[in-house]
């Protein structure tokens, strides 16, 4: 602050002029929280059951998971400026306030970055075929290679079948 | 400062719904952001590691304290939305006489409870 002079003390201590701007925010990600959590929320009465198998099957697919992110990122972003507004309210060092912030935005960071790469390793691990799949196209498979080998086209099994 | 003029009513009122919303819409929302949001994360993050750490998971929140926790978290998710949906109509500028703006607090506090209870039954038994 400044040296004492009348404009000096004042200077710094007006609107930071962003106000309007986060509260237009917050509640536009409001907007944005309840539209998916009211997906997910009815998604998950829907499941039959919340057992590891269902739940992933569900929330490996394109559109479920496109919810999810959004709302981990919706939702993360709204919880912080929300507590922005407490802190501001509550804690009036401004070091204090300085430092809180600032761990408040790491928080937020880190939380919506681990929600998001959890769900995009559901959608990239969840494996399409079941294990019962992949034994029944090996046997086609198979069988259509011995069929080549019987009609005695070359190259019939390309390697050799092992 | 001492010298400035101050309202002589500040200490001066009576309990209403509308207060207890107020304080319920940033207790809950509080409470989602330190709680319910570690709890969507460790889901999110046992469901990406696979199934054993999924099982611990459920673990936890099929236990008595898991169900209290998630019970709450419900009820805080509810009663936010509520309040918030009564932001939404307040910012527009409307529902500010006294009698619609008390109905409307006390029907979002019991809308809230009503929509948890609806959320637990469909999860349970539908």
């Amino acid at each position: 602050m400044g040296n004492g002079t009348r404009l000096g003390k004042v200077r710094g201590l007006g609107s930071a002029r962003h106000g309007s701007g986060e509260w237009m925010r917050q509640h536009v990600l409001a907007a944005g929280n309840m539209l998916c959590s009211i997906f997910l929320a009815v998604s998950i009465i829907a499941l039959p059951d919340l057992g590891y198998e269902t739940v992933t099957a569900w929330l490996a697919k394109p559109f479920p998971a496109t919810v999810a992110v959004l709302f981990v990122v919706t939702t993360l972003w709204h919880a912080r400026l929300g507590l922005q507004v407490v802190i501001e309210d509550y804690v009036h060092v401004e070091s204090n306030k300085f430092a809180l912030l600032l761990v408040m935005d790491l928080l937020a960071a880190t939380g919506a970055t681990y929600g998001v790469i959890s769900v995009i390793q559901l959608v990239t691990h969840q494996d399409t075929l079941t294990q019962e799949d992949v034994q029944q196209q090996l046997g086609q498979m198979m069988q259509q290679m011995q069929q080549m080998q019987m009609m005695g086209v070359p190259g019939g099994a390309p390697g050799g079948v092992q | 400062m001492a010298t400035r003029p101050l309202s002589p009513h500040l200490t001066i009122w009576k309990w209403g719904p509308h207060m207890l919303v107020s304080i319920l819409h940033r207790i809950t929302g509080d409470g989602m952001a330190l709680v319910g949001i570690p709890v969507l994360l460790w889901w999110l993050g046992a469901l990406a590691a696979g199934p054993e750490a999924y099982a611990t998971f459920q673990e936890q929140a099929n236990s008595w304290y898991g169900m209290v926790v998630l019970v709450g978290l419900s009820w805080a998710f509810f009663n936010h939305l509520c309040s918030g949906i009564r932001h939404f109509v307040l910012d527009m500028g409307a529902g500010f006489e006294l009698d619609t703006n008390k109905r409307w607090s006390v029907l979002s506090i019991v809308i809230a409870v009503v929509l948890t209870v609806g959320f637990w039954a469909a999860v349970w038994f539908v």
